[in-house]
Formats: C-alpha cells, sequence, structure tokens
C-alpha cells in the first residue's frame, strides 16, 4: 500500500514539477511577447575609453563581471533628456530595491561636441538633478584629446539614430542598452514606454545567470 | 431472456461494485491523499516543512535560508516574508514556504515580483520548483493572497556556504497587461 502511494506521489512529481523556473531563455520568449518596446540580440558590445566627470578613465572592458545598462544623452537638457534621465534614476532605485546594486552598473555617455568643462559642469548637475546614485552610476564624455564626435561615433557603432529634424547638438534615440557580464550586448529597451519591470527583470535574469563567475 | 437468477447475479455484483469504490473512496482514497499531500507539500498540509526527495539528499549538513520581502511602496503593497523568515534545510530536499501580499489600496493593483539569491554566486545553486516572479499579478482592492516559492538547494553547493539569502521584490507596473490589450 505505502509503494503504491509512493509511486503515485512520484507520478504527481513529475507530472506537476516545472523545470528550473524562469531561465534567460524562458524570460526572453516571454518578454518577446509582452514588451514590444525590447529587442534581444547577442553580439560584443562596442567597447570604449571615455572618461568621467572627474576626469578618470573607464571603459567598457574595465566592467566584466557586471551587468551594464548603458545610454547615450545630450546634456543641453532638451528634447527627451529629461524623461530619459528620470527613466533612468527610476530603474536605478529598482535595481538597488532588489538589491542588485553591487552586481548592476549604469552608463550615461554624454555624446555632446561642445567644450568638456560646460559638458562635464551639465553632467555633475543632472546627477544630482535626478538623484542619481554614484554608488553604480557613472557619466562619462570623451577625453580632453579625443576628437569632438567621439561619442556620437561610438553612439553609431550602437546603432543609434539621431534626430535629424534638430540642430546641433543632435538628440540620440532614447535606448537603454543591457550588456551581460562578459561584454555581450543582450538586450536594447526601446523609448520611455517599456516597462520599468521588464528591464529590471531582464537585468535581475542576467544577474542570476552569470556564467562569467 | 434474462433469468430472474440471472438478473439477481448482475445485481449482486453491481452492489459489490459499488461498494467496494464506496469503501475505496471513503478508507483508502483520504489516508493516500493525505500522504501524497505530506511528501509533496501541497494543498495546505504541512506546507512550512513541504519536503519530497526530488534527488540525493545530503543528511550529513544543513542550509540555512533566510526569506527576505521588500515592496515599492509598504503602503500600497502589504508584502510579508513567510513565517520563521529563517529555515534549516537539507540539500536536495524540497521546501515549500509561502509569503503574503496584500493590497492596502481600494484600486485594483497590478505587481510584478523579481527574486534574487544572496550570495549572487550561489544563485545556481538553488533550483527553483515553484515561484511567482516574473508574471503580472492582479490584486482587487484589499486582497490578500498567499504566494509560494518551492525550491531545493543544490547538493553541489560548497560545504563551507551555510546560509543563503531568498529576497523577492515587488515593482508596480506602469502598463499592466488589461490596459495593453
Amino acid at each position: 500500500m505505502r509503494r503504491a502511494a509512493a509511486a503515485l506521489a512520484v507520478l504527481v512529481v513529475a507530472v506537476a514539477m516545472p523545470a528550473a523556473a524562469h531561465s534567460l531563455k524562458e524570460l526572453e520568449a516571454e518578454l518577446n511577447k509582452r514588451e514590444r518596446h525590447g529587442q534581444f540580440v547577442g553580439y560584443p558590445a562596442p567597447d570604449f575609453r571615455l572618461v568621467d566627470t572627474s576626469g578618470q578613465p573607464l571603459g567598457l572592458s574595465d566592467l566584466r563581471g557586471k551587468v551594464v545598462v548603458l545610454n547615450f544623452i545630450a546634456t543641453d537638457g532638451k528634447g527627451a533628456s529629461a524623461s530619459h534621465m528620470a527613466l533612468l534614476a527610476r530603474l536605478q532605485s529598482m535595481v538597488k530595491l532588489a538589491g542588485m546594486d553591487e552586481a548592476v552598473q549604469f552608463i550615461s555617455v554624454a555624446i555632446d561636441r561642445e567644450d568638456l568643462g560646460s559638458v562635464r559642469q551639465r553632467m555633475r548637475e543632472h546627477g544630482k538633478r535626478f538623484g542619481l546614485d554614484g554608488k553604480n552610476w557613472r557619466f562619462v564624455s570623451r577625453a580632453e584629446d579625443d576628437p569632438a564626435d567621439t561619442a556620437v561615433r561610438l553612439a553609431h557603432a550602437y546603432k543609434l539614430g539621431f534626430s535629424a529634424a534638430r540642430k546641433e547638438p543632435q538628440m540620440p534615440d532614447v535606448v537603454m542598452h543591457v550588456i551581460d557580464q562578459t561584454g555581450q550586448l543582450r538586450a536594447r529597451f526601446h523609448g520611455l514606454k517599456f516597462e520599468p519591470v521588464n528591464l529590471v527583470s531582464y537585468v535581475n535574469a542576467l544577474v542570476n545567470d552569470d556564467h562569467s563567475r | 431472456m434474462h433469468t430472474p437468477e440471472r438478473n439477481s447475479r448482475t445485481a449482486l455484483k453491481l452492489l459489490t461494485a459499488a461498494v467496494g469504490m464506496f469503501a475505496f473512496a471513503v478508507f483508502l482514497l483520504p489516508p493516500l491523499y493525505d500522504f501524497a499531500c505530506e511528501v509533496l507539500g501541497i494543498n495546505g498540509k504541512n506546507v512550512s516543512t513541504a519536503e519530497a526527495a526530488t534527488g540525493p539528499i545530503d543528511w550529513s549538513r544543513e542550509v540555512t535560508v533566510e526569506f527576505v520581502a521588500n515592496t515599492f511602496e509598504p503602503a500600497v503593497l502589504d508584502f510579508r516574508a513567510p513565517s520563521p523568515s529563517k529555515i534549516r534545510v537539507h540539500p536536495g530536499r524540497l521546501k515549500e514556504v509561502s509569503y503574503t501580499a496584500r493590497n492596502r489600496t481600494d484600486e485594483v493593483l497590478w505587481v510584478q515580483a523579481i527574486h534574487s539569491i544572496v550570495p549572487g554566486q550561489h544563485g545556481k545553486h538553488v533550483n527553483v520548483i515553484e515561484c511567482f516572479c516574473f508574471t503580472a499579478q492582479k490584486f482587487e482592492p484589499g486582497e490578500e493572497r498567499k504566494l509560494t516559492f518551492g525550491f531545493t538547494i543544490s547538493p553541489k553547493l560548497p560545504p563551507e556556504q551555510g546560509v543563503l539569502s531568498v529576497s523577492y521584490t515587488f515593482f508596480k507596473l506602469n502598463n499592466p497587461p488589461e490596459a495593453s490589450q
């Protein structure tokens, strides 16, 4: 009797038990269905060597082992810049609430071509205005010696378009790039209307699925 | 044409079968059901300590698992970790625990959870059997719901790792599924 019951229990387990839940691939398949602003890719993210507001150099290759959320922005405060930065700040706070701030690095690239002093000043003001936490967010721009269009060329390498109707400084498309711990560009979330939870869930899946360790 | 004697035999057989089925349903099925529920920890039977063998069990040690609940706005969604919030489990043994969430507002609430394991490098040693994350959850005004997390700890977890933390965080959805349909 007990043996028959055990056999029945095993049968029930076999039928009812799912495989290890929500792998990265499963989540991508799910988000492909329900997040129309998400695009899932898989190729090496273009590397860069830029400097932050204090002049410290920073390259993508320095961030191996972390999930990187990267965006490009013009710091002139026009167009969607404010909304874009507010969205970034919200994503950062969500990542922190979920306890992933050690595993995730946010990078904003200033694409402005004008003099670096003004750009860096505005970059610092952006951080304060939107409450971005410098612990895992860095605002970077070209270095003193770099050509003025360095960041613009990098944005093109990330396949970003620019608004043709605007005069300089041009506004890059609003896209949040998600780069995994090995430097692979894994996802692009377009515009301001995607569901923030979906991006954070995707980042969470990358953190949980980290094969770089 | 059946004879009365043959009809009586048939009726007796049917009656015997009916009594047998009744006896099975009344006397044998409940203990069988309870046994299955106890082993699997389903349907409220021994939920907090539900256990079932899902592979080799490491009886030589126990791992402490802590449960954490975070919410985007406690005044909107009351989200509580299982009680007790810390248990000890043999690697390889299935455990189920229940988080509790309650919509504290008088409006329909759409939320979604994500989960994290700390330390992160041992996330791969937590096999998730049942989870409520990555799925949009609808809460009616004032609704309270139990949310089950079922898991095993892999026996491959390094012996020096004695404590793991499982954290769930709920976020409010900007674009509820109903609104986008």
